[in-house]
């Protein structure tokens, strides 16, 4: 059985406060949608080739969330275990309605850094090096990247991730430490 | 950019212990990997109203409500046995996915040529009478006959999850839970040979001991064994933390076999075998020759025996053939064994991910696998106890429409097959793969799949089906639009197919 961090519970006990709060105004939701809305946005842009789907698809996860929220028990599954539950069934779903191909270059474009290093020959090595990792991560299955994407986009906790994809935390943390220790020796080897 | 707290404080369940640049250098790079991609403008607009704008204009292709709600999503701890470890193996060797680019479909589903296919299919009433709510919702389940089987009970108790083994007498009716009681959970559970004997691991965290767990009769009383081990005994944490496999091939006799990972390296750390020939009350440690089956690079998932000298072990491999070996001492030493190349397919035999065989007899089996490049699986047929192997063709599942090959992306459990025998094997392929939410049934051991729609899948998130023949088996769904902690219905077949009845069952 998994025990939560400090952390983790003060942050979920905070969470849970401003569930309480949004299930019995609706108004209240604003504050778990400013939180979590960037990351939904990074879990969903990474699977869909186009910044405007992502976007909308984004939309739409939150207000099946609004929805649903009047049901949702925060004493059962994290808030963020939950919703991104959520999204990743309409990432699932949307795959399977649309016809339309996303390719690899769907991945957020390394090249466009938000954050420039402080001089040009610092930017070509973090290109380069994103670059090769971006190399790494082609080869790497499914179910690996499904792995790095609800950790690094969606931002979630091993537990977290173990509460999404119905696995026990164990198991994922064991799955993710693995899959960054062979991907350091492959990335730092290259 | 998400905001840059310490390293430490952002990856507290990770790496705390083992923190050293060249991580913090890969973590790092992820991180702006995947985050580098600034929100577009009408979402960062949306942050200060604190809520889903409404969109003025249709998106390209409109996203549709999504059916359902979270019922199917919210992830349930089942119980394991058998098939499900292979499944549970499937997924965790990350079986799946590849290019859909292409246009091959080297064996496409067929509906005619099944004689269910095509008639109109009927939801007759309720063998059961019940007007109560179980309390627990049934899913994987297991039936050995048309009486009796067993299942998990998945629900909420309290807000807490609650997970149960259940037996059922009666053909789904009433199911009573048999869930062992003064030991750990049951996770690891293992094999159900009958409808009334029943193996599983479980574990006392107190004692930090596994005990393996054995009934006889339909769950009403257990035994509970501990495995004893060239140095003590089989410990909880290499249950609950490693991966276990089973293999009975009577009522007495069986292997089992535990393997645990280098949490650093991703190395074997231990992988050991026990041999037992009383139904799992006393467990011999086999000798294995380690340096027979490979330790870097592999990643197993599971095992099967089909006698006491003859058995394959099967593991996803760093390597360029499939991980399937054979062993013919019962364990101690193992080779490498070859497969044909898939008959008449895009995919290669470097590109498969085996399976555990399953024999009907001492002669006839199936080896099933799955493409890591195409979605799709590949059924290997042996007829002389699996010193050969022919291959069938390879069955491309679409695999949702668009599904990419070469993107960060959902992982999809790959269908695997199940067979009651050489007559009669389907899978069920779920909401991601198309055709969605349709059994594919094989009356000739994979080498043609038919499609048999579900007329009531548009209304159910069907998840798990099970046949006890070509004629007889059940589906366990959720109705769309029901709540997660809403008990799952339960659709029984006679006619394979034909016409379904809802089980109305009770839990108690």
């Amino acid at each position: 059985m998994h025990t939560l961090s400090a952390g983790e519970r003060a942050r979920d006990t905070d969470e849970a406060e401003l569930v309480y709060a949004a299930q019995a105004d609706a108004s209240a939701f604003a504050e778990l949608y400013r939180r979590y809305l960037a990351r939904v946005y990074h879990y969903v842009r990474v699977r869909l080739n186009d910044d405007e789907d992502a976007a909308d698809l984004t939309q739409q996860i939150f207000l099946q969330a609004l929805d649903a929220l009047p049901r949702y028990q925060p004493r059962g599954v994290p808030f963020a275990a939950w919703l991104f539950q959520i999204a990743r069934h309409a990432v699932a779903d949307l795959y399977r309605r649309r016809k339309t191909l996303a390719t690899w270059d769907a991945l957020p474009n390394a090249f466009e850094l938000q954050a420039v290093p402080q001089d040009i020959e610092e930017l070509l090595v973090q290109r380069e090096r994103l670059a090769n990792l971006r190399e790494l991560l082609v080869r790497l299955d499914p179910w690996q990247r499904e792995l790095l994407a609800l950790r690094f986009a969606a931002g979630l906790s091993s537990s977290e991730i173990a509460q999404v994809v119905g696995k026990s935390h164990a198991a994922v943390k064991k799955q993710l430490t693995r899959l960054l220790y062979t991907l350091k020796e492959r990335y730092h080897a290259q | 950019m998400r905001n840059k707290s310490s390293f430490a404080e952002r990856y507290p369940d990770l790496l705390a212990e083992q923190d050293e640049p060249a991580l913090r250098q890969l973590v790092s790079d992820l991180e702006t990997l995947y985050t580098s991609d600034p929100l577009p403008a009408h979402l960062k607009r949306s942050l200060e109203s604190g809520r889903p704008i409404v969109l003025e204009q249709q998106p390209r292709e409109p996203v549709q409500p999504l059916p359902g709600t979270l019922g199917q999503h919210i992830p349930r701890s089942y119980i394991r046995w058998s098939r499900l470890n292979t499944l549970a193996g499937a997924l965790v060797a990350a079986l799946l996915v590849g290019i859909l680019i292409g246009t091959f479909s080297l064996l496409s589903f067929t509906r005619a040529s099944h004689p269910n296919n095509g008639s109109i299919q009927r939801v007759l009433a309720s063998p059961c009478v019940s007007s109560a709510t179980p309390k627990l919702g049934v899913s994987f389940l297991q039936m050995s006959d048309a009486s009796t089987g067993w299942a998990s009970g998945t629900g909420s108790n309290g807000g807490n999850s609650q997970n149960e083994l259940l037996h059922t007498d009666d053909g789904g009716c009433h199911w009573k839970i048999v869930t062992p009681q003064g030991f750990g959970p049951l996770t690891a559970v293992i094999q159900h040979i009958s409808g009334q004997l029943f193996w599983g691991i479980t574990g006392s965290d107190a004692e930090n001991k596994a005990f393996f767990a054995r009934t006889t009769d339909g769950g009403q009383n257990w035994r509970f064994a501990p495995v004893q081990t060239a140095g003590g005994h089989l410990t909880s944490a290499q249950i609950f933390q490693g991966s276990v496999f089973a293999s009975f091939w009577s009522a007495t006799e069986g292997q089992l076999l535990t393997v645990s990972y280098n949490s650093s390296t991703g190395h074997v750390a231990n992988l050991a075998l026990f041999h037992t020939s009383d139904g799992g009350l006393n467990w011999s440690q086999v000798v294995v020759d380690s340096a027979t089956l490979p330790t870097h690079g592999a990643y197993y998932n599971g095992i099967n025996f089909l006698n006491q000298t003859t058995g394959w072990l099967t593991a996803t491999l760093d390597a360029s053939a499939p991980g399937l070996f054979i062993t013919h001492d019962a364990g101690r030493t193992w080779s490498q064994q070859s497969l044909p190349e898939p008959l008449r397919s895009v995919v290669s035999l470097k590109q498969l991910i085996v399976l555990p065989p399953h024999f009907f007899s001492t002669q006839e089996g199936v080896l099933t696998a799955s493409s890591w490049a195409w979605p799709g699986i590949i059924t290997y047929i042996t007829h002389d106890a699996g010193a050969t192997w022919q291959s069938t063709a390879f069955l491309r599942i679409p695999a949702s429409p668009a599904r990419p090959g070469f993107i960060i992306d959902i992982a999809l459990p790959a269908p695997v097959p199940q067979f009651t025998g050489a007559d009669f094997g389907w899978f069920w392929t779920g909401p991601l793969y198309e055709p969605a939410n349709t059994l594919l049934i094989t009356h000739n051991e994979g080498q043609n799949w038919t499609a048999l729609s579900i007329p009531f899948a548009k209304d159910y998130h069907c998840s798990t089906a099970d046949f006890i023949s070509a004629h007889t088996g059940w589906l366990t769904c959720n109705q769309s639009g029901t709540h997660a902690s809403a008990p799952s219905r339960l659709f029984q077949t006679s006619d394979g197919g034909k016409s379904w009845q809802p089980i109305e069952y009770t839990v108690a």
